[in-house]
């Protein structure tokens, strides 16, 4: 196969197997931790269990003192890989072009250079966070091979993207390859590994408040 | 550069700068005692405004020339001494080529050794046929 | 007078001078897209460069390749190039016609055996024998072998010859080919482009006029000094891609101002080719120039490889359909474990019922 004709695969079925894929393993994961369900509470409620779950779903998104407990570096590095990869992936201008072609929504994109900015600012917290996994004894411990794979997962197209823009290292259309190809695999791992939390962590936070409200109390 | 130059343009400029830089190192070269250099202008990408920027910045210098041969082609001198602007045309008068040299005098407005023989032969011949009709008149 | 055996002696039989040999030397290596520097090499080159014989085949094309080099810009220095290759065959051109234009093809082939230059336009139908093109009743893929069997090297011109083109667009129902796939044992040069730039052809022809062999070639053999550099690197709207100022319809704002063409379905970034610095029509413009993106027609596949207005980050395939059935399949699934579960979870409960005095009276007695 040569470099055009993996590019049409690429962005032909492999586009539309990696999607097929990401959404059938989520719609199974999201369905079958519903079905779980939970014992019935007897007790009377207290508070709207679901006004309390939207409402903790959004302000566990941001900073409140009580996070740094445990130091600065965790949220720091936190925050900026998650906000440096989103902003990365949904304001990019060629990403929107992606979204657009699925779902026919686009919205106003930053400049290439922030994205360049949110991009390395990404892989730079992706690697503190690397670094500090083998550096913590306990964190090394309690690493397994899925951490490893998920985080591989994940900086391979914030690279191979900056290396795309900038034309570094390989011609255009084999980057162009590469770095689709990094991005298909990253969506039908998402479903099936921790990276499922892109998800699953609105429903745990929805849930903690839910719970938080039945009982009157903050969450 | 000369003030005429006008450096706010609304599209980018493509090449032109990097034109007049290598035209800057070209004369260098040829007063340090090099060799000519010759800038193919037509494998240069240019920009909507590249072409008269250059013009413009070069400016029109003393010497005009027409070359008939193959269709017409102009040699002129821009008004920086020793850059030329060679642009060949084909007998319909479309642009076959355009070139910067950076030199004395373009070698193509010499006059050419072979040239020069095959004129000194008609000459000659000329010569030759002016003779024996003399010496006919005699 | 004897046929005239150099390109020099040439020029001196049509009372060219020695400075229009000049000019010819240094619009032939512009041709070739060598540097200026080469002309005194192109020049001595030229003046000892023998008269070599084509042979033009044209297969299944659409005569769009012959239109391009035949209307070209520069008449003079391409029919100084054409008048002094020895065309020997081309059945759209040529006067001759039936019997007496393939015995034509049969003596030059014959003269020149092992020298002459063959250059093919068109795809090569291979389904069923070949059945679907023929020319005097020989199968393109028959001529073709024939053809080649005595050729010095082949130049596909145009991206049918090169890459299959159109015919070999999905479902390719002749079973179209390109030369490289039929030809392995001769050096073969691809002039893709739908159609290729007339100066490109003639460079290539030009190419190996004054050197006697052909240019360095890329990965998909086409000549490097033409498609080295893809579109977008030579494109003068570049900066607007950098800047991220993109031109969203033909008609807004930023097509107005000449903004970069990506969003449009631009395939500059993917399509190499000498279109910035070559341009079409006379000098004009070349498509992106015009207002219109790159459609890729110099690169393999490119009828297959998406629409022309589709962005290149973008898909190609609808995901509409599969992305529905997926929603189902996950959803099926999803429900399927979660009544296991639940199954599972009922089950555990009755097998953890709590003993009654009943129970207690039964194993009792």
């Amino acid at each position: 196969m040569t470099g055009v004709e993996l590019l049409i695969w690429v962005r032909g079925p492999g586009l539309q197997l990696s999607l097929a894929a990401f959404i059938l393993g989520m719609t199974y994961r999201i369905l079958q931790t519903y079905f779980l369900g939970r014992a019935k509470n007897l007790a009377e409620p207290r508070g709207s269990p679901w006004i309390h779950g939207m409402k903790t779903m959004w302000w566990r998104s941001f900073f409140h003192p009580g996070m740094t407990i445990r130091g600065y570096f965790t949220i720091i590095s936190g925050y900026t890989f998650h906000l440096g990869f989103i902003i990365t992936l949904l304001f990019f201008d060629q990403h929107i072009e992606l979204f657009k072609s699925w779902t026919g929504l686009s919205w106003p994109a930053l400049p290439p250079l922030v994205i360049t900015v949110t991009a390395v600012l990404g892989i730079a917290a992706l690697v503190a966070v690397l670094v500090d996994r083998f550096a913590d004894p306990v964190r090394y411990l309690l690493s397994d091979y899925q951490d490893y794979l998920c985080w591989v997962l994940t900086v391979l197209p914030l690279v191979t993207g900056l290396l795309l823009v900038y034309k570094i290292w390989l011609p255009y259309t084999s980057l162009l390859v590469v770095h689709i190809i990094s991005f298909e695999i990253l969506l039908v791992a998402i479903p099936f590994t921790k990276l499922s939390h892109v998800f699953t962590i609105f429903i745990a936070r929805w849930y903690n408040g839910a719970i938080a409200g039945y009982k009157g109390v903050q969450s | 550069m000369t003030s005429s130059v006008n450096t706010d343009h609304q599209p980018p400029l493509c090449n032109a700068k990097p034109i007049l830089n290598e035209l800057r190192h070209g004369l260098d070269r040829l007063l340090a005692g090099g060799n000519a250099t010759v800038i193919d202008l037509q494998r240069i990408p240019f920009g909507v405004d590249d072409e008269r920027y250059l013009r413009d910045a070069l400016g029109d210098g003393e010497v005009h020339a027409t070359i008939n041969t193959l269709g017409k082609s102009t040699v002129q001198e821009t008004g920086v001494a020793g850059v030329w602007w060679v642009t060949h045309y084909d007998e319909a008068g479309s642009v076959l080529g355009d070139f910067l040299e950076i030199t004395t005098i373009p070698e193509v407005l010499k006059s050419q050794h072979q040239d020069i023989m095959r004129g000194l032969r008609k000459l000659s011949a000329s010569l030759e046929i002016e003779q024996p009709t003399k010496t006919a008149q005699e | 007078m004897a046929k005239p055996k150099t390109l020099a002696e040439h020029l001196e039989h049509h009372e060219v001078s020695r400075r229009g040999f000049l000019k010819f030397c240094a619009l032939t290596t512009s041709m070739m897209a060598l540097p200026p520097s080469m002309i005194p090499t192109v020049a001595r080159a030229l003046e000892t460069a023998r008269r070599p014989s084509v042979i033009w085949l044209s297969f299944q094309e659409c005569t769009g390749c012959t239109e391009s080099l035949t209307r070209s810009h520069s008449p003079t220095i391409e029919n100084l190039i054409f008048n002094y290759l020895s065309l020997d065959y081309h059945h759209t051109l040529q006067a001759a016609s039936g019997e007496a234009a393939e015995q034509a093809r049969e003596a030059a082939m014959a003269e020149n055996h092992g020298q002459y230059l063959v250059a093919v336009d068109g795809s090569i139908p291979v389904k069923d024998g070949g059945v679907y093109s023929t020319i005097a009743g020989i199968s393109n893929l028959e001529m073709l072998k024939q053809t080649v069997e005595g050729a010095a090297a082949v130049v596909a011109i145009g991206s049918c010859a090169a890459f299959g083109g159109l015919p070999h667009a999905h479902p390719n129902p002749t079973g179209a080919v390109p030369v490289q796939d039929l030809v392995h044992d001769k050096p073969v040069v691809n002039v893709s482009g739908c159609p290729p730039i007339p100066v490109v052809i003639s460079g290539v022809l030009a190419h190996y006029l004054t050197f006697g062999r052909i240019p360095d070639l890329d990965g998909y053999g086409r000549p490097l000094s033409f498609f080295g550099t893809s579109i977008h690197d030579r494109c003068y709207r570049r900066p607007y891609y950098n800047k991220g100022l993109f031109a969203e319809t033909f008609d807004d704002e930023g097509a107005k101002n000449g903004w970069c063409l990506f969003k449009l379905g631009c395939k500059g970034p993917t399509t190499y080719n000498a279109c910035a610095t070559a341009k079409w029509n006379q000098g004009t413009s070349f498509p992106i120039q015009s207002g219109h993106g790159c459609i890729g027609c110099s690169e393999p596949h490119f009828w297959d490889a998406g629409g022309f207005y589709q962005p290149l980050s973008a898909g190609i395939a609808g995901v509409g359909t599969l992305a529905g059935v997926a929603v189902v399949a996950g959803a099926a699934a999803g429900t399927a474990a979660g009544l296991m579960h639940h199954a599972k979870r009922k089950q555990a409960q009755r097998q953890h019922e709590k003993v009654t005095v009943a129970d207690l009276k039964e194993s009792g007695s």
